[in-house]
């Protein structure tokens, strides 16, 4: 009998700062116009890698930049710790940059009220040694929805177990709403 | 034909309640809405310390110079993903063989064409190629290099397209892709991994998706 590809994971617990987030039936979470949002307890041991899709919508960000975190335990890894290889595709242009000893890693750019979309892949977060991710993304650069791709690989040097994840909105008064979906890839 | 009740004791075991209401080890099936399954090989076969696979279907191993992965492509599934991670004795590039009834499909030098794009820092640069086999990505001692690959159609009788999407290097970090095509229309039920030097240890897991 085959087994099922992914297991949708339910974090253990939430925690955020603005309007609303609520952990739905299945597990996935909805927020409303938050600033930041920590999902705890959802990678554990019986599972190495992870697939999370999220969908981004922009709250009074002219063009933000959302990043994420590992937590454990309910504390963000915050340390200078990340580095970063992304690269951006714009019409006719392509470019690249590295951040190192990055505190946070960019998963993606928001724009006000136009949905935005990724997929992450995450490699051995609650294992005890560095953790790989990258992420998929599109973005809708302007008002006129050109999209644009930003793709980040990212890793962090630390070999520390991570039972969750903080998604953050850089800048003063920029929010972030939608919702996120985190899957346990079987083995 | 009462409902048959699951209890799911933690991801790997199961348990059916019976008749006089005790609870025994059962596999339930699917639900209809599951996307993807996770491929059980029918065997497996590898040069090396060890490789072996769980209960479940995925492959550890450790220490190996090529590892092959027999009866996980079927006609059950047209597109399949395989996720991996992985670390090394030495730096190397993860490469992969198509295989069926366990022989690698080898046989010329120009069946799989290759496009590869690197981003490393400010450049950005992107090359193709054809060869006897073709990449996944870069590998180091330091990092355990995760990458999730996309087949389509491999054991279907036509052509078959496949796409990597990487991340890895503990020290910085890259992003190196891959998309490739493999010119002849066999039907493909395996694959074989294996570094370019040194060895790897990891685990890798394979996952048909639902049509």
């Amino acid at each position: 009998m085959p087994t099922a590809s992914g297991i949708l994971i339910e974090p253990t617990s939430i925690a955020y700062t603005g309007t609303s987030a609520t952990i739905g039936a299945n597990g996935s979470v909805t927020f409303t116009a938050c600033s930041s949002l920590s999902l705890n307890g959802v990678f554990t041991a019986d599972y190495d890698n992870y697939l999370m899709v999220a969908r981004w919508v922009g709250v009074n960000a002219p063009s933000a930049v959302m990043k994420y975190r590992l937590r454990a335990s309910g504390t963000d890894a915050s340390a200078a710790n990340y580095t970063e290889q992304y690269i951006i595709a714009s019409s006719t242009s392509v470019s690249a940059a590295r951040g190192t000893s990055q505190t946070a890693i960019r998963v993606a750019n928001i724009s006000p009220g136009q949905d935005q979309g990724e997929i992450m892949y995450l490699y051995g977060p609650f294992l005890s040694q560095p953790t790989a991710a990258r992420n998929v993304s599109v973005w809708p650069y302007n008002t006129t929805n050109d999209p644009t791709m930003m793709d980040v690989a990212n890793t962090h040097s630390l070999s520390t177990s991570y039972d969750g994840v903080t998604f953050l909105c850089e800048g003063a008064g920029n929010n972030f709403s939608g919702r996120v979906t985190v899957y346990g890839m079987r083995q | 034909m009462p409902e048959i009740t699951y209890g799911r004791w933690s991801p790997t075991e199961v348990m059916e309640r019976v008749l006089d209401g005790t609870w025994v080890t059962a596999t339930p099936p699917e639900p209809a809405s599951t996307g993807g399954v996770l491929m059980m090989p029918t065997s497996i076969a590898y040069s090396g310390t060890s490789a072996s696979i769980s209960t479940l279907g995925s492959v550890s191993f450790t220490g190996v110079t090529s590892l092959s992965l027999n009866g996980v492509f079927t006609g059950d599934y047209d597109n399949y993903m395989i996720a991996t991670w992985a670390n090394s004795s030495g730096v190397a590039i993860k490469r992969l063989r198509l295989r069926a009834s366990g022989t690698d499909e080898s046989s010329a030098s120009n069946y799989y064409t290759i496009q590869d794009i690197t981003a490393d820092g400010t450049t950005v640069n992107g090359s193709r190629g054809v060869n006897n086999l073709t990449n996944s990505a870069s590998i180091y001692a330091t990092q355990r290099v995760g990458d999730t690959m996309y087949f389509y159609g491999p054991y279907l009788a036509q052509p078959t397209a496949g796409r990597v999407v990487t991340a890895g290097d503990a020290s910085s970090a890259v992003i190196q892709d891959q998309a490739w095509t493999h010119s002849l229309s066999n039907a493909y039920d395996g694959f074989t991994y294996f570094p370019s030097a040194n060895n790897i240890s990891g685990r890798i897991a394979v996952y048909g998706l639902k049509g």
